[in-house]
Protein backbone atom coordinates (compact mmCIF):
# COMPACT_ATOMS: atom_id res chain seq x y z
CA UNK A 1 0.00 0.00 0.00
CA UNK A 2 1.56 3.26 -0.93
CA UNK A 3 1.64 6.14 1.79
CA UNK A 4 -1.06 8.34 0.19
CA UNK A 5 -3.37 4.86 0.51
CA UNK A 6 -2.59 5.08 3.71
CA UNK A 7 -2.81 8.37 4.78
CA UNK A 8 -6.41 8.45 2.58
CA UNK A 9 -7.50 5.42 4.96
CA UNK A 10 -6.63 6.81 8.08
CA UNK A 11 -8.64 9.67 7.00
CA UNK A 12 -11.37 7.25 6.03
CA UNK A 13 -11.22 5.82 9.34
CA UNK A 14 -10.57 8.79 11.63
CA UNK A 15 -13.88 10.56 9.52
CA UNK A 16 -15.98 8.51 10.54
CA UNK A 17 -15.19 6.97 13.42
CA UNK A 18 -15.02 10.97 15.50
CA UNK A 19 -17.50 12.27 13.41
CA UNK A 20 -19.81 9.55 13.41
CA UNK A 21 -19.55 9.77 17.02
CA UNK A 22 -20.14 13.16 17.07
CA UNK A 23 -23.17 13.21 14.71
CA UNK A 24 -24.60 9.49 16.10
CA UNK A 25 -24.76 12.29 19.53
CA UNK A 26 -25.86 15.55 18.38
CA UNK A 27 -28.93 13.23 16.77
CA UNK A 28 -29.81 11.72 19.98
CA UNK A 29 -29.71 15.51 21.41
CA UNK A 30 -31.86 16.40 19.01
CA UNK A 31 -34.04 13.54 19.41
CA UNK A 32 -34.35 15.02 22.85
CA UNK A 33 -35.70 17.94 22.59
CA UNK A 34 -32.31 19.30 22.58
CA UNK A 35 -33.65 22.03 20.18
CA UNK A 36 -35.42 23.72 22.74
CA UNK A 37 -32.53 23.94 24.93
CA UNK A 38 -30.55 27.14 25.49
CA UNK A 39 -27.90 24.91 26.87
CA UNK A 40 -27.96 23.34 23.11
CA UNK A 41 -25.15 25.43 21.76
CA UNK A 42 -23.15 25.28 24.95
CA UNK A 43 -23.15 21.29 24.82
CA UNK A 44 -22.40 20.91 21.07
CA UNK A 45 -20.18 22.99 20.83
CA UNK A 46 -17.91 21.53 23.43
CA UNK A 47 -18.39 18.13 21.61
CA UNK A 48 -17.69 19.51 18.49
CA UNK A 49 -14.07 20.96 19.39
CA UNK A 50 -13.32 17.87 21.33
CA UNK A 51 -14.03 15.70 18.49
CA UNK A 52 -11.89 18.71 16.29
CA UNK A 53 -8.77 17.58 18.86
CA UNK A 54 -9.13 13.91 18.97
CA UNK A 55 -9.59 13.92 14.77
CA UNK A 56 -6.45 16.29 14.76
CA UNK A 57 -4.31 14.40 17.34
CA UNK A 58 -5.20 10.65 15.98
CA UNK A 59 -4.44 12.15 12.17
CA UNK A 60 -0.95 13.11 13.44
CA UNK A 61 -0.18 9.98 15.19
CA UNK A 62 -1.30 7.63 12.48
CA UNK A 63 -0.02 9.43 9.61
CA UNK A 64 2.93 9.64 11.89
CA UNK A 65 3.22 5.90 12.02
CA UNK A 66 2.73 5.98 8.19
CA UNK A 67 5.60 7.97 7.58
CA UNK A 68 7.64 5.77 9.57
CA UNK A 69 6.58 2.66 7.86
CA UNK A 70 6.98 3.95 4.41
CA UNK A 71 10.31 4.64 2.59
CA UNK A 72 11.56 8.37 1.97
CA UNK A 73 11.58 7.74 -1.78
CA UNK A 74 8.20 6.22 -2.14
CA UNK A 75 6.80 9.25 0.26
CA UNK A 76 8.75 12.17 -1.57
CA UNK A 77 7.51 10.02 -5.25
CA UNK A 78 5.03 12.67 -7.23
CA UNK A 79 3.42 10.00 -8.67
CA UNK A 80 0.91 11.09 -11.66
CA UNK A 81 -1.06 8.12 -11.52
CA UNK A 82 -1.85 9.39 -7.63
CA UNK A 83 -2.13 12.79 -8.73
CA UNK A 84 -4.63 11.51 -11.52
CA UNK A 85 -6.72 9.36 -8.86
CA UNK A 86 -6.57 12.74 -6.26
CA UNK A 87 -8.04 15.18 -9.09
CA UNK A 88 -10.54 12.50 -10.25
CA UNK A 89 -12.04 12.39 -6.50
CA UNK A 90 -11.93 15.84 -6.05
CA UNK A 91 -14.14 16.40 -8.95
CA UNK A 92 -16.48 14.15 -8.22
CA UNK A 93 -16.28 15.05 -4.22
CA UNK A 94 -17.06 19.17 -5.47
CA UNK A 95 -19.85 17.75 -7.54
CA UNK A 96 -21.34 15.74 -4.49
CA UNK A 97 -20.96 19.02 -2.21
CA UNK A 98 -22.81 20.86 -4.78
CA UNK A 99 -25.21 19.15 -4.93
CA UNK A 100 -25.82 18.35 -1.23
CA UNK A 101 -25.89 22.06 -0.42
CA UNK A 102 -28.13 22.67 -3.25
CA UNK A 103 -30.45 19.86 -1.92
CA UNK A 104 -30.15 20.90 1.55
CA UNK A 105 -30.73 24.62 0.53
CA UNK A 106 -34.21 23.52 -1.22
CA UNK A 107 -35.14 21.68 2.24
CA UNK A 108 -34.63 24.82 3.79
CA UNK A 109 -36.43 26.78 2.00
CA UNK A 110 -39.60 24.70 2.11
CA UNK A 111 -39.30 23.98 5.73
CA UNK A 112 -39.06 27.77 6.31
CA UNK A 113 -41.85 28.32 3.65
CA UNK A 114 -44.54 25.84 5.43
CA UNK A 115 -43.69 27.20 8.89
CA UNK A 116 -44.12 30.35 7.52
CA UNK A 117 -47.51 29.50 6.09
CA UNK A 118 -48.91 27.25 8.45
CA UNK A 119 -52.06 29.09 9.57
CA UNK A 120 -51.06 29.05 13.33
CA UNK A 121 -47.67 30.97 12.10
CA UNK A 122 -44.26 30.10 12.47
CA UNK A 123 -43.67 27.46 14.55
CA UNK A 124 -40.65 25.67 14.64
CA UNK A 125 -39.41 23.41 17.31
CA UNK A 126 -36.58 25.19 18.30
CA UNK A 127 -35.42 28.50 19.76
CA UNK A 128 -33.47 31.25 16.74
CA UNK A 129 -30.34 30.40 18.51
CA UNK A 130 -30.41 26.52 18.02
CA UNK A 131 -31.62 27.23 14.59
CA UNK A 132 -28.11 28.51 13.66
CA UNK A 133 -25.95 25.78 15.16
CA UNK A 134 -28.40 23.05 13.47
CA UNK A 135 -27.61 25.60 10.38
CA UNK A 136 -23.92 25.62 11.05
CA UNK A 137 -24.06 21.32 11.98
CA UNK A 138 -26.05 20.62 8.68
CA UNK A 139 -23.24 22.54 6.81
CA UNK A 140 -20.71 20.78 8.15
CA UNK A 141 -22.03 17.19 7.73
CA UNK A 142 -22.07 17.94 4.40
CA UNK A 143 -18.27 18.97 4.06
CA UNK A 144 -17.77 16.12 5.78
CA UNK A 145 -19.50 14.12 3.73
CA UNK A 146 -18.00 15.30 0.56
CA UNK A 147 -14.50 14.92 2.09
CA UNK A 148 -15.48 11.37 2.98
CA UNK A 149 -16.92 10.80 -0.47
CA UNK A 150 -13.92 11.82 -2.13
CA UNK A 151 -11.37 9.85 -0.08
CA UNK A 152 -13.00 6.24 -0.90
CA UNK A 153 -13.27 7.26 -4.41
CA UNK A 154 -9.59 8.50 -4.08
CA UNK A 155 -8.93 4.90 -2.50
CA UNK A 156 -11.49 3.46 -5.25
CA UNK A 157 -9.55 4.59 -8.17
CA UNK A 158 -5.73 3.99 -7.01
CA UNK A 159 -7.14 0.68 -6.70
CA UNK A 160 -8.87 0.82 -10.22
CA UNK A 161 -5.94 2.12 -11.78
CA UNK A 162 -3.48 -0.70 -10.08
CA UNK B 1 -15.69 3.13 -17.72
CA UNK B 2 -13.04 2.60 -20.25
CA UNK B 3 -11.30 -0.36 -20.59
CA UNK B 4 -7.32 -1.15 -20.47
CA UNK B 5 -5.12 0.86 -22.92
CA UNK B 6 -4.31 -1.04 -26.27
CA UNK B 7 -0.51 -0.84 -25.19
CA UNK B 8 1.68 -3.75 -24.64
CA UNK B 9 4.96 -3.31 -22.56
CA UNK B 10 8.14 -5.32 -21.64
CA UNK B 11 9.17 -3.98 -18.25
CA UNK B 12 8.96 -6.71 -16.32
CA UNK B 13 11.57 -9.16 -19.12
CA UNK B 14 13.52 -5.37 -19.39
CA UNK B 15 13.79 -5.46 -15.49
CA UNK B 16 14.70 -9.48 -15.17
CA UNK B 17 17.78 -8.57 -17.96
CA UNK B 18 19.00 -5.82 -15.99
CA UNK B 19 20.01 -7.46 -12.96
CA UNK B 20 16.60 -8.88 -12.05
CA UNK B 21 15.94 -5.08 -10.66
CA UNK B 22 12.99 -5.08 -8.44
CA UNK B 23 9.73 -3.25 -9.26
CA UNK B 24 10.44 -0.68 -6.08
CA UNK B 25 13.97 0.12 -7.20
CA UNK B 26 12.51 0.99 -11.10
CA UNK B 27 10.09 3.08 -9.57
CA UNK B 28 12.60 5.19 -7.22
CA UNK B 29 14.78 5.45 -10.35
CA UNK B 30 11.84 7.44 -12.18
CA UNK B 31 10.27 9.10 -9.02
CA UNK B 32 7.35 6.78 -8.92
CA UNK B 33 5.93 4.59 -6.40
CA UNK B 34 6.03 0.19 -6.97
CA UNK B 35 2.01 0.80 -7.14
CA UNK B 36 2.38 2.24 -10.18
CA UNK B 37 4.44 0.14 -11.68
CA UNK B 38 2.93 -2.65 -10.71
CA UNK B 39 0.11 -0.92 -12.50
CA UNK B 40 2.22 -0.04 -15.75
CA UNK B 41 3.73 -3.68 -16.32
CA UNK B 42 -0.19 -5.46 -16.03
CA UNK B 43 -1.68 -2.72 -18.29
CA UNK B 44 -4.30 -1.20 -16.02
CA UNK B 45 -2.57 1.92 -16.65
CA UNK B 46 -0.70 3.98 -19.18
CA UNK B 47 1.80 6.45 -18.02
CA UNK B 48 2.49 9.96 -19.40
CA UNK B 49 4.84 10.32 -22.10
CA UNK B 50 7.54 11.76 -19.51
CA UNK B 51 7.15 8.61 -17.58
CA UNK B 52 7.39 6.68 -20.48
CA UNK B 53 10.33 8.35 -21.57
CA UNK B 54 11.69 8.07 -18.00
CA UNK B 55 10.67 3.97 -18.15
CA UNK B 56 13.25 3.42 -21.11
CA UNK B 57 15.97 5.63 -20.50
CA UNK B 58 16.73 3.67 -17.38
CA UNK B 59 16.56 0.25 -19.56
CA UNK B 60 19.04 1.95 -21.95
CA UNK B 61 16.59 1.54 -24.77
CA UNK B 62 14.59 3.29 -27.08
CA UNK B 63 10.80 4.16 -26.15
CA UNK B 64 9.80 1.71 -28.77
CA UNK B 65 11.37 -1.10 -27.07
CA UNK B 66 9.44 -0.63 -24.30
CA UNK B 67 6.60 0.13 -25.16
CA UNK B 68 4.22 -1.24 -28.32
CA UNK B 69 0.76 -0.01 -29.49
CA UNK B 70 -1.82 -2.42 -30.09
CA UNK B 71 -4.41 -0.02 -31.12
Amino acid sequence: MSFREKHLWISIVTTVAIWGFYFWHLIGAIGAGGLTDPRFAFLTGGLFIGCLVVVTVVEIALTLVATVTTRRSEREARDERELLASLKASHVSLMALIAIVFSLAIAAYLLGFVDAASPAGPNLPMTPTNAMILFANILTAAVIASELIRYVFNVALLRRLG
Amino acid sequence: MAGPPPIRNRIRELRFHAGEMTQAALAERIGMTRQTIVAIEQGKYSPSLEAAFRIAAVFGVEITEVFQWLG
